[in-house]
Parts: C-alpha cells; structure tokens; sequence
C-alpha cells in the first residue's frame, strides 16, 4: 500500500466520478435530449464500476463482462425508447393544429381528443 | 508506485473524464451528441484496458454505432430552440444557485466514494472454478458466450425481451400499428454518400455475420453481431434501397422470433424431465447456436424499429 | 424434477411466450391468448403456493442444472409466494377487464380513412385496419381511436417480469426482470397518447436511474461476497469479516435509494402522479397495485436477507422511517386537496408507500436496541422484525388489491363520462351500483379498517412498533387511517349525492350506459370484495411467510 491509490481504485473513482456527474447534469437540466445523454452518461459510469471491480482478478472474469453486456443491452433498448419519445414529445407542438382539425374531423372521437388536448 | 495505475490509465481516465464533459456540458444538441459519441470511443479503450474485448466489441457497436446514430439523428431534427436551457422560466440567478448546489453535491459525493473505494478489498469470484469445470458441457469455448447462453441463459432472454418490448414500445407511441415510418420516404442524400453506403453495407453484413458465428469460439456474439447488422440496415435505408415492403412484412415476426425460439428451446428441458433451459451436452453446442442465430435476428429487428420509430408519425419531419 | 418446479419456470415463461407471439397476431386473438394466460397462471400458482403454504417447504429450481453461484435459481419461499398470489389473482382480474373494455386499453393513431367512417368505433378497436390505410396518403394526419392492441404484448411481459422479480433468487436476475418490468411500465403509460408521453419519459429517467443504483449496488455485494445468488451471498456476509461491513453498508445504501425512487417515497414520488393518473384505465391500476410492488419485494429481500442488520444503518433506518412518515401524512394532505378522481387515487398511493418504510424503524430497532425500547416487554427481536414483515407485506397486498379495485372503477368512470373530475362527475354513482360498492368495499381496505387485510397489517405494524418502543410509528398510522378515510369519502361521496344544479352535472348518451354492462363491474367487485375477504387470511399470511424467512 505505498502508492496512492491502485489501478482499480483508480478506475473505481472514475466510474464514480462520472456517474455523480451525470446523475447531477441529469437533474439540473430541463433540456429533454441532454438528460437523455447524461443517463447514458450515468450507465457508462456504473458499468465502469462494475467492470473495475471484477479487474482484481488476474484475468477478466467471463461472468462479469457477460453481466457488464446485459447492463449495456439493457441501457440501451431504454435510450432507444426514451429518444423516440423525445421525438414525439417534441412533435406534439408541430401537430397541434392538425389535432384539431382532427376533432372536427372525427366527432365520436372529439370527447377524447378534447380530454387529450386539455393536459397535452 | 508498483501496483498504481500505468500512465495509459491515467491518460484513458483524463480522456473519459474529458470526453464526460463533452457529453454533460454542451448547450446545443449536436454538440452533446457528439461528445457522447466521443465518450464511447475512450470507454470501449478503457474496456480493452481492462481486458474485456467482448465489452469493448458491445461499447463500441452498441454504444458507438447504435446510440450514436439514433442521438445524431435526435440533434438534427431538433427544431433550433428545442435544445437550450435559457427557456427555463426560471431567473437565471436562480439557475446558477441550482447549479452550483449540485457541482457541489455531486464534489462532496464523489470524495465520499473515492474514501469508500479505499476501503474496498474485491475478493474473487466463486464461480471461477465451476466455469472452467462446467465449460465443457456447454458446447461452446467461449467464457462470455457460455455465460450469456448456458450458465445465465435465464438473464440474457429476459434482457432480449426487454429489447424486444423497447421494439414493442416504439411501435405503440407509431402509428397504423407502428410499421407507418417505413413508408416515410427517406431524404436524398448525395450520390456520394449513397455510393459509400452502397459499398459499406455488404461489409457490415459480413461483420455482423462473423462476430456471429466467432462467439462461440472467440469474443463476439449475438449482440454485437445484431447491432453491426443493424447499422447495415440503417445505412441501406439511407441509401434509399427500398425495404418497405420487406420491413412491413417481416419487422413483427422479426421481432418476436428471438424470444419465442428461445423459451420454445427452453421447454425441451421440462419435457425431457429437465430443469427449465437444460441443453443435454451432446447438442447443447447446436441448440445455443440456433438459439443465437435467432437471438440476433430479434436484436437487429428490435434496434431497427427504434431507429425507423424515431420518424414521427404525423408526417412532418 | 418436479411438476412443481417446472410450474415455477413456466410462470414467468409462459407470459414472455404469449407476449411474443402476441406481437405478431392482429387484435382479437391477441386478447384471446391474454385471457387464456390469464387462466392458466392461476392453475400454475396452485402447486407453489400449495407447497409453500401447506406443505412449509421452500420450492426452488435451478435453471439449465447449473447451481449457484455459476447459473442462477428460482426460489420460491412464503415471501415469493404471497407476493406471487397478489400478482397472478390482480393481473387475472385486470387481463378480464381489459378484454371486455378494450378502449380501456389506451389511444392509438391511425391514418385516416378515405371512405366514411363505418359507425361509431366499436369497443373491439379492430385489428390493423391495413385496407383503410392503403388509401390514405402517408402524409395526411393520423386520427386517435380508443383502444390499443400494443396492450396485449406489453402488459403480458409486464406481468412475466413481476414474477421473474418474485421468484428470482439470484441478485443480477434480480435487476433484469426489474428492467422488464420498467420497460413495459413506461410503455404501458405511453398507451395513454399524446397526454401520457412526458409523465412515461420521467419515468423512464427514474426508472433507468433506480435500476443503475441497484445494479452498482449488486456489483459491490459481488465483489465482497463473490456471488450473486440471494441465500449464498447472505450467509458469506453474515460471517464476514469486519472490513467487508462499508461495502455492505454502501451496497444498502445505493440499493436502498434506487429502490426509494422506484417505488416513489416521497421526496422522489413527484413522477409518480401523471403516470399513475394519465395512464389509461387498465394500466393504471397494474401501475399501483403490482408494478411499484416489486422495488418493495426487492428491499425487503436485500434487507432481511442478504446484508445483516447491524448498529450502522441507524442513521439510514432512521431516514427512511421519516421519509416513511413524511409521505404517509404528506401524501394524504395532497390526495385531499386534489379535485380529479384519479390524480387522488394515486397520491394515496403516495400515502401507502409511507407505511411499508415504517418498517425500516424496527429493523434498526431490534438490532441495536432501541433507546426507547421497553425493559419489561418479553418479546425478542426477531419478534419485533418478523411481525413488522408480516404487517408490513399485509399491508402492501391489501393496498394491491384496493387500488386496484379502485383505479379500475375511476378509469371506468372517466372513460365513460369523458372526465374525472369529481364535481363534475356528481350523483353518477345511482347508474352503476355495483361500480360504487366496489370503491366502497375498496375504500374499507385502503383505509385499513376492520375486518380487511390492511388492517391486519396496520394491527400487526402497529404491534411491532409498541414492541420496539416506537410509539411515533403508532401516531402516524392513527393519523394516516384517519386522513385516508377523509379523502377517500371526498372521493366517494359526491358519486351518490345528486347535484343540485343541473346544468354541471355530466350527460352520457343511453347506449354508452347500456354498454357498461355488469361485466364490466364485475372485476373491481371482486378485488374489493377480497381486499376484504383477505383479512381474514392474516394468520395464514403470517405462517406463510415463516416459510425460508431468515430467522
């Protein structure tokens, strides 16, 4: 224990240090697709945990990259889904004539479409 | 300094750390999306780093390719004021005191971690010697891909069917069902970059094949190959090769074949008497390796429907 | 190889299975197959819960053969089973109210049609209406119509990650079937249309961030104890050696916190409310009754079960008892002062979650000691923990079976009046009798008095914390069973009382109301009615879950 800190410390810290900064980045901002990023931003750095912790082995340990893998699909498939609905979130605004054109268009729909518009 | 970390490691942790901010700190859109792709570059090094080419592969295909595309796509169509934070209704004075309490917040959590971090001693892992012992039976040579299929074949099909349900998901926020977007004629590009995309695809085909088929054997498998596949479709949809017809037929099946042939191969265990997703060893290589073979379809299928759902379904772009 | 173990795989796979095949199939054999899943689930549940319950064996199965730590295991003990059974007998009633109401379901888009509507849409919704569409140019605006087929798929992975979460013994499977459930969660609220989106992207946010928290967590129980299996890794850290204890201690910590914002206790519960409420009428009561249900099991099992109480955690039990506290009155002081059915609905949800974190106090009470507690009371303190457990999961089932009587009774009553507002929604009640008494029968139940199973709970909660000389614990509970009665009659009460002035009160045309047929009723009856009839399977509950309970 002469050195300061050891190489997976090292890499502990970094994951840390870049989940923290997402988690603060990701409540701070009010920008839909910059918090999208900084969640990402969060998974990288806790995968980079996870990773570092299994490294004290001599060589990487197959179980842990697999769980690293999962992690990683999984963050994804959540990224995918939250950017698509930025997309619609964000369409909703362009649309919004339209929506109402749609109710005239439709009256057995107009009730629901009324209910929508009111909190959309 | 004998077990401290090599000057590599100090400089990939300068780049993350650098490459972090790139992706925290921007005010436009484009801007973030480029610093994370950055982020993706250096961590998937920092994985190599750390010895795990099977992550680095997922980080670099995956995070890299995949994210990338769809976070450069979300920047492009962003109308221009959609991105800053100076429309928060908020003061400004107001908003730098909220700044300023999370930096700080997050200086005095990420100190606590580091202390913690000291004081942690990872043992290894008791599963060391059941790997090597079970390995065998498992039909495959590969340590990830025998844990992915074999040992924790439970967690990576529910994790294709979170993939799926992301599919699923992206489909019900569509409209006609979801598969609309494909009809939405795609943008001309220039000759150029079509020609490029003509020549890449069929090199990003036998990409995603090889790292299918090497997973048994060496690092890669039905992630990595799925999204490689992925970007391939993605760049012939760019290219404006016409898929309409092909997606709208066979995106849903696509979709569910991975999970269904799974759990349909899971079964044979509680029919032969066998625990749930038991493979006998002499066929245990084949079953994984139709398994994955579908595994893959289903992967490409469901990052394929998030990227043609990012299309909005009302028509205007 | 048991019938019985090959059931435990099968109630997670089966859903999975249908919800795959679902994805592919047009509308109305999609509810066909969710109803026959929706059958057979119960008949998987009966063999487990026989043997949990009546046999007091553990039933668990190793999956692929391989035994931890190298593969993973289904365990089923009586904590697993009762959570089980609340999920198989809610998601049954749930899947039969969604097949007979399909505009339940949410609101889809579709191009729209070229040639005159073909009568008022059916409550069928239709499959892909594919030759209307082929007419249609792709640029014209879609329309909403009632109804969404996605439902079907969703809702069935849903309920496949539920029981995955229930059944998994393994730490890491634990956080996949978590992510399924999160992912179908936030979709099954994105159901809801245009006015859903924003509340299923926060919820995205926090989901994925309570997940990540977990799984460092989970990292760092691996890296001390070398496994992820839940019985392995709590027998290595109850002998482990004492400089293992920060990285269990922080492990907790971040387990604790990605649960807490999982589950909504307050402060973390502000995403909760337009989820919960903008959720279409079948999803929002999976949302309260079963899907933040599973954080719940999830800290229970790392808390009882892996990571050892100890002097340590004082200060974490002593946050989350008054973070517990905080909500309980907070959340009903809130759902008082709201004017819509639904949105009070789900803050006393906000409410109840504050009563399942009072447990957090006699956890760390019956470690160390409490100052306060009572030199005289002859009771140990396993005691005080087992019967705050028992309380404690008494009253999260009541609370999933109520609410979800009740969220399928107000989501009836806005489908069909087109608002829940409750002014506006005055003397409806006369129209649908049973409807009414199921909001009743359920308001007994989310209120805990006698005779539901809530009360059972609150009795035996209440027990506990006189035992660990807790008696601010007794306060709160008075006052949240006094609050809650409050709002939940400002609930009821306007359905019955005619309004005086004609003019506000809501019209719906005569067919609608015909169409609101006692099948539909019948659902939110019969979760009422067992939110009561379940209180007296207290004493059961409590033998059931002495099943694998770590004392």
């Amino acid at each position: 224990m002469t050195e300061v800190v050891s190489t997976v410390q090292w890499y502990l810290i970094l994951g840390t240090v870049v989940g923290i900064a997402g988690t603060v980045r990701l409540m701070l901002t009010r920008d839909l697709m910059a918090r999208l990023v900084a969640m990402n931003v969060v998974g990288i750095g806790s995968l980079l945990v996870l990773l570092a912790l299994g490294a004290a082995a001599p060589e990487i340990d197959p179980v842990l990259s697999a769980l690293v893998i999962t992690g990683l699909v999984i963050t994804v498939a959540f990224t995918g889904v939250g950017a698509v609905l930025i997309r619609r979130i964000e369409g909703i605004e362009d649309t919004q004539e339209e929506a109402q054109e749609d109710a005239q268009e439709d009256p057995q729909e107009g009730r629901e479409d009324e209910d929508g518009g009111e909190r959309g | 300094m004998t077990d401290g970390p090599a000057l590599i490691d100090l400089a990939l942790g300068l780049g993350v750390l650098a490459a972090a901010g790139c992706a925290l700190l921007p005010r436009t859109r484009f801007a973030l999306a480029t610093g994370f792709l950055v982020l993706g570059v250096v961590i998937s090094l920092v994985w190599l780093r750390l010895g795990s080419v099977d992550v680095a592969l997922a980080e670099a295909a995956l995070g890299g390719g995949i994210l990338g595309a769809v976070l450069v796509w979300l920047a492009v169509r962003s109308r221009p004021g959609a991105a800053s934070d100076a429309s928060d209704s908020r003061g400004r004075a107001d908003g730098r005191v909220r700044t300023g309490l999370g930096v700080l917040v997050g200086v005095v959590l990420s100190v606590l971690g580091a202390l913690v971090w000291a004081r942690i001693y990872p043992q290894i892992a008791r599963w060391q010697d059941p790997v090597a012992q079970q390995m065998p039976d498992t039909g495959v040579d590969h340590g990830v891909t025998a844990v992915l299929l074999a040992f924790r074949a439970y967690d990576t099909l529910l994790e294709t069917a979170v993939l799926l349900m992301a599919g699923v998901a992206v489909m019900a926020v569509g409209r006609d069902g979801g598969l609309h977007q494909a009809r939405i004629p795609v943008h001309p590009l220039s000759s150029t970059l079509v020609t490029m995309a003509r020549v890449g695809a069929p090199v990003l085909l036998l990409a995603g094949l090889w790292l299918l088929f090497a997973g048994s054997s060496e690092s890669g498998g039905a992630f990595q190959s799925g999204s490689v596949l992925c970007a391939m479709l993605i760049l012939l949809r760019v290219a404006g090769v016409p898929l309409t017809v092909t997606t709208r037929r066979w995106m849903r099946p696509a979709l569910a074949v991975g999970v269904v042939v799974f759990i349909l191969a899971g079964l044979v265990g509680p029919v032969t008497g066998q625990p749930w997703l038991a493979w006998d060893p002499q066929w245990a290589g084949t079953a994984i390796l139709v398994v994955e073979v579908f595994l893959t379809v289903g992967i490409t299928a469901g990052l394929y429907m998030v990227y043609l759902g990012l299309d909005n379904p009302q028509g205007a772009p | 190889m048991s019938l019985t173990q090959s059931a435990l795989g099968a109630l997670v796979l089966l859903p999975l299975l249908v919800a795959a095949v679902t994805a592919v199939l047009p509308h109305t054999p999609r509810r066909t197959l969710g109803v026959g899943t929706a059958l057979v689930l119960p008949v998987l549940l009966a063999p487990v819960l026989w043997s949990t319950a009546v046999d007091g064996d553990v039933v668990d199965l190793a999956l692929g053969g391989y035994e931890p730590p190298l593969g993973i295991r289904l365990r089923a003990d009586g904590l697993s089973a009762a959570f089980l059974t609340l999920s198989v007998v809610v998601g049954t009633a749930i899947t039969a109210y969604a097949a007979v109401l399909p505009h339940s379901t949410g609101r889809r888009i579709v191009s729209p049609p070229t040639m005159q509507p073909e009568g008022p849409a059916g409550p069928g919704g239709g499959a892909q209406p594919e030759p209307a569409e082929q007419a249609a140019p792709a640029d014209r605006p879609g329309v909403w119509r009632p109804g969404h087929p996605s439902f079907w798929p969703l809702w069935l992975a849903c309920w496949s990650g539920l029981n995955a979460v229930f059944l998994s013994g393994d730490l890491f499977n634990t956080y996949v079937g978590l992510e399924l459930v999160g992912m179908t969660a936030v979709a099954l609220v994105a159901l809801g249309g245009r006015s859903s989106w924003q509340a299923a992207l926060r919820y995205l946010f926090v989901a994925v961030l309570g997940s990540l928290l977990l799984l460092i967590g989970i990292g760092l129980l691996v890296s001390i104890t070398g496994t992820l299996d839940v019985l392995q890794a709590g027998a290595v850290l109850a002998d482990a050696p004492e400089e293992t204890r920060p990285a269990a201690v922080l492990a907790l910590c971040l387990i604790t916190v990605g649960m807490c914002l999982k589950v909504a206790l307050v402060p973390f519960h502000t995403w909760l409310i337009p989820a919960h409420a903008g959720a279409p009428s079948a999803v929002s009561p999976l949302l309260s009754a079963l899907v933040i249900k599973a954080p719940v099991f999830v800290l229970l099992r790392v808390w009882l079960w892996v990571v050892p109480a100890g002097e340590d955690l004082a200060v974490l039990t002593v946050v989350l008892s008054v973070m517990g506290a905080a909500a309980v009155v907070g959340g009903s002081v809130l759902a008082l002062r709201q004017t819509h059915l639904k949105p009070l609905i789900a803050y006393s949800t906000v409410a109840q979650v504050g009563y399942w974190f009072l447990f957090a106090a006699m956890v760390g009470g019956s470690s160390s000691g409490s100052p306060e507690g009572l030199p005289g009371v002859d009771i140990t303190e396993d005691d005080v923990v087992s019967s705050a457990l028992v309380g404690t999961v008494a009253m999260a089932l009541g609370h999933g079976l109520a609410k979800a009587a009740m969220f399928l009774a107000a989501g009836f009553l806005k489908d069909l009046y087109g608002t829940d507002e409750m002014d506006r929604l005055r003397g409806v009640g006369q129209h649908h009798p049973g409807l009414v008494m199921a909001m009743g029968l359920s308001a007994v139940g989310l209120a805990g008095l006698p005779i539901s199973l809530s009360f059972s709970g609150k009795w035996m909660l209440t027990t506990s914390a006189v035992a660990a000389g807790h008696y601010w614990a007794v306060v709160v509970i008075v006052i949240g069973t006094i609050l809650s009665a409050a709002y939940l009659v400002r609930a009821i009460a306007p359905l019955l009382v005619e309004s005086e002035d004609e003019g506000t009160a809501v019209e719906v045309p005569e067919w609608q109301l015909e169409h609101a047929s006692v099948l539909t009723q019948l659902p939110p009856l019969v979760l009422g009615l067992l939110t009561i009839v379940a209180g007296f399977g207290g004493a059961l509950l409590g033998d059931l879950l002495t099943v694998g309970a770590p004392w």
